[in-house]
């Protein structure tokens, strides 16, 4: 794959200034997790109408695998994931369409697709898996930043930071490329959690869209933070990385880490499979502004300790 | 040892979240209870469809009731329905809130151990501790009746999810917390619950129960801001509450050949 100028693929860096934070590395684990999948046989001559007939099933988690494989001069097909339906409602669908087939059973197949060409390769022992490249190199080369405006957002951070010595960190939240709040926080001994700036300012927005919904009921609606991108001085706690992935946010950019934090620092909340949304995570490694925050933050640490 | 006081709150804390879900909210709930008078001083529950906000989860609602007051979290016991959430879980802890007991595992982004150990990792100093297994399959029972609910209301119905949930089995009881705190909080004498896996907690040994069996009207009418913010409460709510739920047997079983009802708006 031809990598786009401004993408380091190997570092995961856009623009030599934002890094991708990202929970797995590109090593595939020696065999993947498995999953029950619904499966049958029948006649080649048969497969579109098993493909219609599938058609009500929710396919989501069955798009990194083959849906058909050819066996002797029969089509093993699968039907859809184990939990979602059972074998007598199956059955039922098969018998109403009058659709003819064998040996209806639960099949273990790959959860997941995987990373590289060999591994792909390799798990077909299992069942064919699909290859369509790195999902996370696809990723990269497709995405564009306006690293322009990118920049103009880290420097805002950096500038609300300067203009008071007792603000210790800063969160942007933007809608459209149009800044929709700014909150900080000062130092505190004894900080409540829900004033850390993400909540507060999670709590504004929901409180402008009630406000929005109950005057201005000819608006767009609003969904929590969805299309929301976020800019913040430092990474955020536990619970602000997780209430971000439940606001459904979809971008988050910081520049430093804390040691209570719940991305880079632990868990990489915002880039786990299985929790209910996954966002991009970025952290901006751009020189300048990189050594203008540990300016800043040493001036804080040095009023503090003073 | 006799579990019944937890039984007690849980079944409160249970009724809390189906008064959640008559005001359409996912039915999770919690109570705050204070170990200095052993005293109910708060409530909480799903509150993120009517706040638009995605952080008003049980827990927040019951606790942000404090958040100008002066209180000592330690001396605050949190009972909820279902394992609080990785963001929950931070919260509690940042708090220092002094324990917590829970009806069933959350599988999607559960914190108190079954995705992350949020309460006991080594991210910040003070941890908290947190039971898990007590009213599990009521918990797990009432999220059902609102996931059928919702499901039948999409505007394009696929074939999803087993729908028939009065006869849907419940699945296996792992509890999440390690041996040495099974016998300390739950007791020696239940140990076969913690390793069978398709036995219930019960009260007391030996003795069944049914969740509606530790609901009292004018209890209930007394909780602090439930009747406030949540509507009335009536007998007949009582009544069509309790029939939602197995009863449990005295060896731990849960009886399925009772009829149970699915929850209708």
């Amino acid at each position: 794959m031809q990598p786009e100028s401004h993408v380091d693929l190997k570092n995961g860096i856009l623009y030599n200034r934002l890094k991708q934070i990202k929970l797995d590395n590109d090593i595939d684990s020696e065999w993947p997790e498995k999953i029950p999948v619904w499966s049958c046989y029948f006649d080649p001559k048969t497969t579109s109408k098993f493909l219609n007939l599938v058609k009500v099933f929710n396919d989501d988690d069955l798009k990194h695998l083959k849906r058909l494989i050819k066996i002797d001069d029969k089509i093993r097909g699968l039907i859809c994931p184990g939990p979602e339906s059972t074998k007598e409602e199956i059955k039922k669908l098969f018998k109403d369409a009058a659709f003819e087939y064998h040996d209806l059973e639960l099949v273990e197949v790959p959860a997941h697709g995987a990373k590289s060409i060999e591994t792909t390769l390799k798990w077909a022992s299992i069942w064919p898996l699909n290859w369509k490249g790195n999902p996370n190199h696809q990723m990269l080369n497709k995405l564009s930043f306006d690293i322009e405006y990118e920049s103009k957002m880290v420097n805002k951070l950096l500038e609300t930071l300067q203009e008071n010595t007792e603000f210790v960190s800063v969160t942007i939240f933007v809608k459209n490329n149009h800044i929709e709040l700014i909150e900080t926080n000062k130092f505190e001994d004894k900080l409540h959690p829900q004033d850390h700036a993400i909540m507060k300012s999670i709590d504004k927005i929901a409180k402008n869209e009630l406000y929005k919904r109950k005057n201005y009921p000819d608006e767009e609606i609003g969904y929590l933070c969805n299309g929301y991108h976020v800019y913040s001085t430092h990474e955020p706690c536990v619970m602000c990385s997780m209430a971000l992935a439940h606001s459904r946010i979809n971008k988050f950019i910081y520049l430093k880490e804390t040691n209570s934090g719940g991305m880079a620092s632990s868990y990489y909340l915002g880039d786990r499979d299985g929790l209910n949304w996954k966002f991009q995570i970025w952290k901006w490694i751009g020189s300048d502004e990189v050594e203008r925050i540990n300016e800043l933050i040493r001036v804080r640490q040095e009023l503090k300790e003073y | 040892m006799d579990l019944t006081e937890h039984f007690k709150c849980m079944a409160i804390t249970t009724f809390i979240g189906y008064k959640a879900l008559l005001n359409n909210e996912t039915p999770v709930a919690c109570i705050i209870k204070d170990i200095k008078t052993n005293k109910i001083i708060s409530i909480g529950y799903n509150y993120t469809n009517k706040s638009l906000n995605g952080t008003q989860h049980a827990e927040f609602i019951a606790l942000q009731r404090f958040k100008n007051k002066n209180i000592n979290y330690n001396d605050l016991v949190l009972y909820v329905t279902v394992e609080p959430c990785i963001m929950c879980a931070s919260y509690l802890r940042q708090l220092r809130i002094r324990k917590v007991y829970f009806g069933c595992g959350n599988d999607r982004f559960g914190g108190n151990g079954t995705i992350l150990s949020i309460h006991s990792d080594n991210l910040l100093n003070s941890t908290y501790q947190s039971i898990c297994g007590i009213c599990r399959t009521e918990a797990i029972q009432l999220l059902r009746n609102f996931y059928i609910q919702e499901n039948e209301s999409a505007p394009t119905p696929k074939l999803k999810k087993n729908k028939d949930i009065e006869s849907k089995l419940f699945p296996p009881n792992q509890f999440t917390i390690t041996k040495e705190e099974f016998i300390y909080n739950l007791g020696e004498e239940r140990l076969r619950i913690f390793e069978d896996g398709s036995l219930e907690l019960t009260p007391r040994l030996n003795e069944g129960y049914n969740v509606k069996d530790f609901l009292k009207l004018e209890e209930l009418k007394r909780i602090p801001f439930l009747e406030q913010e949540l509507g009335d409460i009536t007998q007949q709510q009582i009544d069509s509450f309790g029939s939602l739920f197995y009863s449990i047997e005295g060896d731990g079983s849960i009886n399925y050949e009772m009829v149970v009802l699915k929850y209708t708006t």
